[in-house]
């Protein structure tokens, strides 16, 4: 009874984790209800009590002076964290890239998906105390998809022939073609909603979780917490303090030394060190971010559909995510939808590593070497992936001559230039998003120039299908079309590691990006 | 003297004058330009012809050259691409965080440099001289990156002594702000040290050599004194040229110390403008540091001017 005492005391100071309490305590006999019947206990539930206050410090990888606190004008992560402390999207996605209401409470849409109502929250406030409207919503997705806007976010958009006040408090959208995924592309941190008529971004006005208080572009920011939130009782941190240290060891160190609280990728080669300090913990998510070989099918040698059959069971999955990704990564199936997405279809098996079927459809291609372009822009461990697929060629007779070139550059001179290279991408809102960004016919960054008419049919029915069940079955066509002949390897979908303090709690994980899609600041509190 | 001075001024000029040429050059033939850079994997071609547009990229390079001179003359550095802001902001946000790191350097590393390297020329050959010999260059040899990384696993993540970052802002009390910056300054005493300290020793052995010195050790004048009043204030030139050459290191070239300690100084910066092809900031950075090579140079020879009244009338 005595050592249950003391994990009980462990739990309610944090020095223990709810899981870790579990293992203890049925290491010592006790059954699992009993133990739950012990969580439920005050004493123990005290221990996952969220705390009010002091100052969180938090590290992005990248920053550069041209940081922006315009959400439309946002290019990369350390930008979309400001943007979700400041601001609010309409919707939020939980988890499972499921949305879940944020500035709109409720959303409906007719058959076909062309016309959608985003029914708002009534009790919202902006930091200059003005009142949420649907003028505001209007205001700010006009901007996006202005003529001239030069937002990121405005292809994603571009199918709304005419957003509307519909009363006060609902905005009415009608898009040219149907369109499912429009409700997660609104959880997109450039679709932040500003106040109508906003244009000064050094002064921003949002209706976020914290306010401004300091923001150097490429420097850092600091801001502190909104009292007026319109979500009860959050955020609990009273500062929050985010900038960027691009050197992944430096980071690391910031971490363990203890400088900071969180930080954002960790290299697997880093996990052992974090595993072993004391105080530190990795948290990894699976995601839709992967690093791909690109096999252009307009051009000589990789519009030859056999080599490109060949180079695909050439690659060996498994290792890739044993020995380069240290087990924290997916299976890929060379399309662009992870096994963990609700749309990811089951029923085509995974590709095997198979150096027969691969020497079959080398030598039936007539190819006998092949130019492959990489670059450390695609992401970490691009090199040890190309070589994996040299090392596994060889043994077939077939010879890969790896280029490495310049990050610097790499997506305007060699990115979609030559027949073979490397490439990578961060997840994106939904996999039909990405399904249209990278497979689609006419898609500028159809990577591969793969162009199947049957797959865009497919990807526009699946867009205004409103019934999940058949919406999946036409996502499954599409895979299945992809996988036969499609431009791509994608052996896998690399989890997204992020360090964090012991003392940092309340962190919910999103697969859009690290740290919780970079809106913790909204969640965690430090014990 | 004013003469002297004028002439010297006006040949940094055109050193300025031809290194804006090849800073120009250089930036013309960079592979890309801001707009692929900005837009990065998401480029397509509307978005390019848009932003260059924009920007007047798309106008011949020498016009651009001529104007970009006309303003640089005038003080005007233009306005950053990739961000909109003035050059100039942005350089004064990061210059004054490297004058404080490269000051608080030099305060500790020139006075240690020059004492190690006159204890050398004190006692050439012994014991001490070849103990600070090795221990200097041991010390160069390494890299940067390496002792730096070494120092914060020893100091910040073993010990927790001090930060392994080196955030410093402007409410900070100056015992913090040293606290923050003890492992930067450090590393780079480390690495300009060697070349102070040989430089030093170097000059004054070459003057004890010469034969006033011999005629005062025939005179039975102790070495400490035939060192530091002879031979140092002869020896000084070389030394004042040797000091300037690394303080201008120190302001222009420390871009890996502020990478290890996540350092917002105006390397950084330019290595940063370099990646987004911000043209303007990279070419008022160059310019900026070529200057401060060519300032501290002739603020050197000055110096040596003045501590040696021979160079005063030229030949």
């Amino acid at each position: 009874m005595n050592q249950i005492d003391q994990y009980v005391d462990k739990l309610a100071k944090g020095t223990i984790s709810r899981r870790g309490f579990m293992k203890q305590l049925i290491a010592l006999g006790i059954s699992v209800p009993a133990i739950n019947g012990l969580l439920a206990s005050p004493r123990c539930a005290a221990a996952e009590a969220p705390k009010y206050g002091g100052h969180l410090v938090a590290v992005h990888s990248a920053q550069s002076p041209s940081d922006t606190l315009d959400p439309a004008a946002a290019q990369a992560g350390i930008d979309a964290c400001r943007d979700l402390q400041l601001y609010n999207p309409l919707v939020w996605v939980n988890e499972k890239l499921e949305p879940i209401p944020e500035l709109a409470e409720s959303w409906e849409t007719k058959p076909g998906a062309k016309e959608w109502y985003f029914n708002l929250r009534k009790d919202v406030e902006f930091s200059n105390g003005k009142k949420l409207e649907a003028a505001d919503v209007v205001y700010t997705v006009s901007r996006i998809i202005a003529e001239n806007s030069k937002s990121a976010a405005k292809t994603l958009l571009k199918d709304i022939t005419e957003i509307k006040a519909d009363g006060k408090h609902t905005v009415k959208i009608s898009l040219a073609n149907g369109n499912m995924d429009l409700v997660n592309i609104f959880a997109d941190y450039h679709t932040c909603i500003l106040p109508a008529g906003h244009t000064d971004f050094t002064k921003p006005v949002g209706t976020g979780p914290f306010r401004l208080k300091e923001f150097v572009p490429g420097m850092r920011s600091l801001a502190t917490r909104n009292p007026n939130y319109f979500k009860n009782g959050l955020p609990y941190v009273d500062e929050v303090e985010w900038f960027a240290i691009t050197d992944g060891n430096a980071r690391l160190n910031a971490l363990l030394s203890g400088d900071v609280h969180m930080i954002l990728e960790l290299d697997t080669k880093a996990l052992k060190r974090v595993e072993s300090t004391p105080g530190v913990k990795a948290v990894s998510t699976p995601a839709g971010q992967y690093m791909d070989f690109v096999m252009m099918c307009d051009r000589a040698p990789t519009d030859n559909l056999d080599l490109r059959l060949g180079l695909k069971y050439l690659i060996d999955r498994e290792r890739v995510v044993k020995s380069i990704y240290k087990g924290y990564a997916q299976m890929g199936n060379d399309t662009v939808v992870p096994p963990s997405d609700r749309f990811y279809c089951d029923s085509i098996p995974i590709r095997p590593y198979d150096l027969d079927k691969a020497k079959y459809h080398l030598k039936k291609s007539g190819i006998k070497e092949i130019e492959l372009h990489t670059s450390e822009a695609c992401g970490i461990g691009v090199t040890e992936m190309a070589l994996l697929l040299q090392q596994a060629a060889l043994k077939v007779d077939f010879k890969i001559d790896i280029k490495r070139d310049p990050s610097d550059g790499y997506w305007s001179s060699v990115w979609m230039k030559f027949p073979f290279h490397m490439s990578g991408w961060s997840a994106k809102p939904t996999s039909g998003i990405m399904l249209g960004i990278c497979n689609k016919s006419d898609a500028p960054w159809n990577e591969s120039q793969w162009k199947n008419e049957k797959f865009d049919q497919l990807l526009v029915a699946s867009q205004s299908e409103t019934d999940y069940a058949k919406r999946k079955a036409l996502y499954c066509d599409m895979q299945q079309l992809i996988y036969d002949t499609g431009g791509t390897i994608i052996p896998s979908f690399s989890n997204l590691i992020d360090g964090i303090s012991e003392k940092v709690k309340g962190l919910i994980p999103v697969p859009l990006s690290g740290l919780g899609g970079l809106k913790f600041p909204e969640t965690v509190w430090l014990s | 003297m004013a003469k002297l001075i004028i002439r010297r001024l006006l040949l940094g000029l055109v050193t300025m004058w031809v290194v804006s040429l090849m800073v120009f050059g250089t930036t013309e033939v960079l592979p890309g330009d801001v707009a692929t850079a900005v837009l990065g994997q998401s480029a397509t071609p509307e978005a390019l012809k848009a932003i260059r547009e924009e920007l007047g990229l798309d106008r011949p390079a020498l016009i651009r050259y001529i104007e970009w001179l006309g303003d640089l003359a005038t003080g005007d550095l233009g306005k950053s691409l990739a961000t909109g802001r003035q050059v100039t902001e942005l350089i004064n946000e990061r210059l004054g965080k490297t004058l404080i790191l490269a000051t608080m350097t030099a305060a500790l590393a020139v006075p240690l440099a020059i004492f190690l390297g006159l204890i050398s020329a004190v006692f050439p050959g012994s014991f001490i001289d070849r103990g600070i010999s090795t221990g200097t260059l041991a010390l160069v040899s390494v890299p940067e990156f390496f002792i730096a990384s070494l120092l914060v696993l020893i100091f910040a993540v073993i010990l927790n002594w001090l930060p392994a970052i080196s955030y410093i802002t402007a409410d900070q009390s100056l015992l913090k702000m040293l606290r923050n910056l003890t492992l930067p300054i450090l590393t780079l005493t480390a690495s300009i040290m060697a070349h102070m300290t040989r430089m030093t020793r170097t000059a004054v052995l070459n003057v004890t050599s010469s034969s006033y010195i011999e005629m005062a050790i025939l005179k039975g004048v102790p070495r400490l004194q035939i060192v530091l009043r002879h031979a140092l204030l002869n020896a000084l030139s070389p030394i004042f040229n040797v000091v300037a050459l690394n303080m201008a290191y120190l302001i222009s070239g420390v871009v890996i110390v502020e990478t290890v300690f996540a350092y917002p100084g105006i390397a950084k910066l330019m290595v940063d403008a370099v990646s987004t092809r911000d043209i303007p900031l990279v070419q008022a950075c160059a310019m900026l540091f070529c200057g401060t090579y060519v300032g501290l140079n002739l603020l050197a020879d000055l110096f040596s001017i003045l501590s040696n009244p021979r160079l005063r009338i030229p030949k």
